[in-house]
């Protein structure tokens, strides 16, 4: 349909709404009056000798028509508002119609700052607004312990029990352990799925309903370890039992326990924690086949998460109340390692509380740089109509003195934004519907290779959302110039073109606005890519040949002496495969985090961690790790083949922990203890761990993985160093690794690159988002600042003749241009500078290896901000240079 | 707004104004008596005459009620309001300088 069709149809919809309302009586009315007149014309007719069937037919004729005469008087009626606005929509249109360049620059501009914006906002509305998907989700909530902002508790096992049937606020409560990775292994096929582990009511509170088969029955969730059974998911179902219907009953091993199929879920259905995709359930029961570390039946291992569903008539308010009465008896449910104190009842919507709270960060960034490209954008459609105002400032002053009103015209100025408005923000919202899921796409896979999926999705908050922000931009926009325009005064504005002054102020104000805006974010950008460029090069691991993976044979219970002969003969496998290099099992995870931390102290010290010797993190790393990572060894030995339980045991240290033991790193020979066991130290490595530039490098122990210094081996981690790329050989090992034992599960399969990306996804996302806001935000400022410029040359063209023709050379009328254009752009920098280092802490979590105010950073984007102006002002103003002379002449 | 007599636009709006001087009177009446008074000169056009009526009512110069005539029908009488009589003295006053000033034109003998 085109523009001008759809305004017709939209105008004769709005006229059909507006003549609707009291139309009956209005046109019983007319055609009452409408009677009595052919009447009373009729009666005179018959007097003049006319027959009565043609005295009413020329009466009627006399109107041209019934229905004409009705349309005519009733478009005299129609409410005057209305029509008026629709005549200011199709002025507007046309207006616009009339200047397409002008029109389509300022519809993407604003698709622009509106897509940023809804984007954003999809983002927040799926981590922290939607309900879950699930028929009763609008009534669910969560309950958790929540001492702690950043760190929520689940409440466990036996909180859940103490709270059932017990809270009359609620018609269902339910526990659930939602990420566990269970093995499962059916029809000659092993391999790990995301589980949850669920009490009787899940399903039934939740509203769904099998595809296939049952749920979880109450009498099955109530005795520990009796009843094996298992729901499984759609997707799993297609997968991996295509389709099969005789899928229910058949047995399958989950942790090496055998269960037996009892139901499928529907399609869609995904669990209740948002971003982790379950896809096979087994009751509560079963906890100690779903979870390993501790008994989570007991409240010392917290493991569960407690959600309920309100009654009917029930509010979260009456729930909050009745819970607080309930508070004892729950606190004593929770483990007191724990200390709770307080029980927070919050609707179950977005991702759960505790993964909230990792996105606030990012959210607000978000947030941010969506305000400040609306900011850039209002600032220069605002410039635009002001200087299109200054364009048809004659006419409207024409217009004015022949009798418009003034509000007429701001109003007919303010219709043009209205639909530079919506248009912008149908665009915005289908460009939002493909960023926000490049956005949450960021997030598809952890650093331990699992895959995560948010759902963003255009749902009525995020239409209503988007509504109101364009509403709030049209006024952004919209109304100065529109107000500015309304106090032409026309006397003034027909004599001539002077009289600018002031509105050349305002946009000088905008674009310096725009440039501050656009620099800080190019700064901030600028960090963002200097850390992630280091976060990436990792200065001292050469991690583009290195893969990693797990082993983890306590999941099929191997004792520490079984596992350890299988992983001896996994390495030795591992190692055999074409490509592969070498592979050395670790504890702990080889890009950043440490598994733990232990106490340290010098011999003769107490070993018990204190205020000025706080515990460092040890990793338990086998022969040559250090030469299979790329990582220099400073002073001494890495551990060999002879560090063996019955040798001495050996330790090594990192410079920063040397350094802080000893002030010196030639520590090779000491002795150190760890967790009140001495070792002795074998050798020193470099501060090779990523860490934040605002803090000191951390502070590191390795000791022999052999020696099973601290605890006997089970699972290990194993660095693999390859030729090649190392994705190509994840299939050769897991060839090798099966042929070794088939039973033992392989997780966590991942490249080093791929490890790091995902370990620092929340900085890339920051990055890239920065990146792309300041590239926009300077192009928005640069188109800006070329307004302003043509500007000012279009206004001077008269003052630029009579230089020129008193025979000023060319260059220095365009020199005096871009002089004068450049100079809000100096303002603007200088702020953005500023700003840049005001604002600069706030990065600070994200910066890797590069201080907050680096100059260099700063230096370049200043440089980029000053070259896009310089262009954006030289091009109009060496079209100043070319004004004819003769232009004097001409009259305005 | 569809005036398609043959009057100069806005005179008819001023006859109307003109003929309610007197007393109120329904749509019919007002044609009758323009009508009448013109000597039969002026036919004043019908489709015309209701618009009219409703633009004077939403300039607020006339007023309407519905009324039961002499032969008991019910028709819709239109009265002048305050204003109204201020608007038809003032169209009155112009409508003289204006038919003053052609008449002076068109009596001009050319020599």
């Amino acid at each position: 349909m085109s523009l001008v069709s759809w305004f017709h149809r939209a105008r004769s919809t709005v006229r059909l709404a507006a003549g609707f309302i009291g139309r009956g009586r209005q046109d019983a009315e007319l055609d009452d009056e409408l009677d009595f007149h052919i009447a009373k014309a009729s009666e005179r007719n018959v007097r003049r000798g006319l027959s009565p069937e043609d005295a009413r037919r020329v009466a009627l004729a006399a109107f041209g028509g019934r229905t004409h005469w009705i349309e005519q008087t009733r478009d005299e009626q129609r409410s005057r508002l209305l029509e008026d606005f629709t005549r200011d929509v199709r002025y507007g249109g046309s207006a616009l119609r009339r200047n397409p360049g002008f029109a389509v620059s300022a519809v993407l501009t604003i698709a622009l700052a509106i897509a940023a914006t809804t984007t954003v906002f999809s983002f927040v509305n799926t981590v922290y607004l939607r309900p879950l998907n699930v028929p009763e989700g609008k009534r669910l909530v969560r309950i958790y312990g929540a001492d702690r902002p950043e760190f929520d508790r689940q409440l466990g096992f036996p909180a859940y029990q103490a709270l059932r049937g017990r809270a009359r606020s609620f018609d269902l409560v339910a526990a659930h352990y939602s990420t566990a990775p269970l093995y499962l292994t059916s029809r000659n096929e092993s391999a790990e799925v995301l589980g949850a582990v669920v009490s009787a009511e899940y399903f039934p509170m939740l509203g769904v309903r099998p595809v296939l088969g049952r749920f979880f029955g109450p009498d099955e969730d109530a005795v520990p370890d009796r009843d094996a059974v298992a729901v499984i998911g759609y997707g799993l179902w297609q997968s991996r039992f295509g389709g099969d219907p005789g899928v229910i009953g058949e047995h399958v091993t989950i942790n090496t326990r055998v269960f037996t199929i009892i139901g499928v879920a529907p399609p869609g259905f995904e669990g209740v924690t948002s971003g982790w995709i379950n896809e096979l359930w087994i009751p509560t029961m079963m906890l100690h086949a779903g979870y390993r570390w501790c008994d989570a039946l007991q409240r010392t291992c917290p493991i569960t998460s407690v959600m309920a569903r309100l009654a009917p008539g029930a509010s979260l308010g009456s729930a909050r109340a009745e819970l607080s009465g309930l508070r004892q008896t729950l606190l004593e449910a929770t483990d007191p390692a724990d200390s709770i104190h307080t029980i927070a009842v919050t609707p179950a919507t977005g991702v759960p509380t505790s993964q909230q709270h990792d996105y606030a960060r990012l959210s607000t960034l978000l947030a941010a740089i969506a305000m400040v490209l609306m900011a850039v954008a209002c600032a220069n459609l605002s410039g635009l109509l002001l200087a299109r105002g200054v364009a048809r400032q004659r006419e409207l002053a024409l217009r004015c003195s022949l009798g418009a009103s003034r509000w007429r015209l701001a109003r007919q100025l303010l219709a043009e934004s209205v639909i530079i408005g919506v248009f912008g923000s149908a665009v915005g919202v289908v460009v939002s519907l493909w960023t926000s899921r490049a956005l949450v796409n960021f997030f598809a896979a952890d650093n331990e290779g699992y895959v995560h999926r948010l759902v963003v999705a255009l749902d009525w908050r995020v239409t209503a959302f988007c509504a109101a922000i364009t509403i709030v931009t049209v006024l952004l926009f919209g109304l100065m110039p529109a107000v500015r325009v309304s106090r032409v005064d026309p006397a003034e504005a027909l004599k001539s073109g002077s009289g600018s002054t002031a509105r050349s102020r305002i946009r000088g104000v905008l674009v310096a606005g725009q440039i501050m805006l656009s620099l800080s974010l190019l700064v901030a950008a600028g960090l963002l890519m200097r850390s992630i460029a280091r976060v990436m090069a990792s200065e001292n691991v050469d991690a583009h040949h290195l893969a990693q993976l797990r082993l983890r044979p306590r999941l099929v219970g191997y004792t520490p002496d079984r596992a350890q002969e299988y992983l001896m003969r996994a390495l030795e496998s591992i190692r055999r495969v074409p490509g592969v290099v070498d592979a050395v099992p670790v504890r702990g995870s080889i890009v950043r985090q440490a598994t733990e931390t232990v106490p340290v102290a010098l011999p003769g010290e107490p070993a018990a961690n204190s205020r000025n010797r706080p515990g460092v993190d040890y990793f338990d790393i086998g022969p040559r790790y250090f030469a299979t990572l790329g990582v220099p060894v400073l002073a001494g030995r890495e551990f060999t083949n002879a560090d063996t339980p019955e040798s001495p045991a050996v330790a090594m240290v990192n410079e920063a922990l040397a350094q802080r033991l000893w002030s010196t790193i030639d520590v090779v020979g000491r002795t150190i203890v760890l967790s009140g066991k001495p070792f002795q130290v074998v050798g020193v490595v470099t501060n090779y761990r990523t860490h934040r530039s605002d803090e000191s490098p951390p502070a590191s122990a390795y000791v022999a993985f052999w020696q099973n210094s601290f605890e006997p081996q089970v699972d290990a981690r194993v660095a693999i160093r390859v030729q090649g790329d190392p994705a190509q050989l994840f299939t050769p090992i897991r060839r090798a690794l099966e042929a070794v034992d088939v039973a033992v599960p392989v997780t966590e399969t991942i490249t080093m690159d791929a490890q790091r990306r995902s370990t620092y996804t929340e900085l890339r996302l920051g990055g890239a988002v920065l990146s792309v806001g300041a590239a926009l935000a300077l192009v928005l400022s640069a188109v800006g600042l070329y307004g302003v410029v043509s500007f000012v040359v279009a206004r001077r063209a008269k003052e630029v003749g009579i230089r020129l023709a008193v025979g000023a050379r060319p260059g220095e009328v365009v020199a005096l241009f871009v002089r004068q254009g450049l100079r809000p752009m100096w303002t603007g920098a200088a702020l953005g500078l500023a700003a840049s280092v005001a604002l600069a802490p706030l990065l600070s979590r994200w910066l890797f290896g590069i201080a907050p105010v680096d100059v260099p950073t700063m230096v370049g984007a200043l440089a980029s901000v000053i070259l896009v102006a310089v262009i954006a002002t030289y091009v109009p103003a060496s079209r100043a240079a070319r004004t004819d002379p003769a232009i004097v002449f001409r009259s305005d | 707004m569809g005036d398609r007599g043959d009057m100069l636009q806005g005179t008819l709006d001023m006859l109307v104004l003109k003929s309610l001087q007197v007393e109120p009177m329904h749509g019919w009446g007002i044609t009758e008596r323009i009508e009448q008074w013109s000597g039969g000169v002026l036919q004043i056009n019908q489709g015309s005459l209701y618009p009219s009526l409703h633009r004077l009512t939403r300039q607020g110069f006339i007023a309407s009620s519905w009324r039961v005539t002499e032969n008991s029908r019910r028709a819709r009488y239109y009265a002048l309001t305050a204003s109204g009589r201020r608007a038809l003295s003032s169209e009155q006053t112009s409508w003289e300088r204006l038919s003053q000033a052609v008449n002076f034109i068109m009596r001009m003998t050319p020599g």
